[in-house]
């Protein structure tokens, strides 16, 4: 039988992990190398930059790509130029702005590398090819610059 | 405030997802949306000139993969280039083949559109060298 950790999110919610998913993320990976853990560690672990409904989006991803399709490997660990979405992932990130993002800080947090880069190549497909006015209205971004 | 990218997106994010942005069109209209976006963009933009001529220096091939009826320089190393706006000229170089025991040197100059990745020989006309009494070097690597 594989191991269980808790993880707690910002919002108070406790999940019951799979500690081999939970180890797909680098922060909770170093973590528990860190600290150790044996069969009796009832510790929680806090995450308390993640919402609940963010870590469910996240854990969903990680056990699919986990039992699945490893997500893609790439020459350097953050050059998204030449990555392409499989339509899991592509399926997966159809969610409003807001979600997105915070999967996208979520990532990062977590250090889930395969997740981070999908996401931020979500976002740049959203940016090519629109002029900046677009772009603005797309993330609704005030311009900040001085009106000529 | 509402939901609002550059609020909640930190400089090192946007950066990963610059740098995989055509540097010489989405890049700038990024570079044009926000205070935020600017500073990244730049940033970006430097780093992608950078490796670029990194990429480019000493004996570095210079290998150009194209479409049917694109042209582009054959392939060669030693390449003297520069970028100048939105251009890369490389001019010359040479190639050596020890297997076929054939090398050659060029005195070509050519240049690429660094949006669309096109390249174009630049060949003098008999007017551009009367005017500018330009004379074409000779056949060089590392000029």
């Amino acid at each position: 039988m594989s191991k269980i950790i808790k993880l707690q999110t910002s919002d108070g919610e406790i999940f019951d992990v799979d500690v081999e998913v939970a180890t797909c993320s680098g922060l909770i990976k170093t973590m528990l190398e860190v600290l150790g853990m044996d069969e009796s560690d009832k510790e929680i672990v806090s995450l308390p930059n993640v919402s609940s409904a963010i870590l469910k989006k996240v854990l969903e991803w990680t056990k699919y790509h986990k039992d699945n399709a490893p997500p893609p490997e790439l020459d350097e660990p953050t050059d998204i130029s030449s990555l392409e979405i499989c339509s899991w992932d592509y399926n997966f990130l159809k969610v409003d702005q807001g979600t997105l993002f915070e999967i996208i800080l979520a990532a990062n947090y977590l250090d889930i590398k395969g997740l981070l880069v999908v996401t931020c190549k979500t976002v740049a497909n959203m940016i090519k090819g629109k002029s900046p006015e677009n772009i603005r209205k797309t993330f609704n971004i005030k311009s900040g610059f001085t009106p000529a | 405030m509402d939901e609002n990218m550059s609020k909640t997106l930190p400089d090192e994010i946007l950066e990963i997802i610059f740098r995989s942005l055509a540097p010489y069109s989405d890049l700038r209209s990024c570079s044009l949306v926000c205070k935020q976006w600017n500073r990244v963009a730049k940033s970006t933009y430097r780093y992608g000139i950078d490796k670029l001529y990194s990429g480019l220096r000493g004996s570095a091939l210079l290998q150009c993969t194209t479409q049917i009826h694109d042209i582009a320089p054959s392939r060669r190393s030693h390449v003297a280039t520069c970028v100048v706006g939105d251009y890369l000229y490389a001019f010359g170089g040479s190639f050596v083949d020890d297997y076929r025991d054939y090398r050659a040197a060029f005195n070509d100059l050519w240049k690429m559109n660094l949006s669309s990745r096109k390249w174009e020989r630049i060949i003098p006309t008999v007017s551009d060298v009367r005017k500018t009494k330009w004379q074409v070097p000779s056949p060089r690597a590392r000029a």
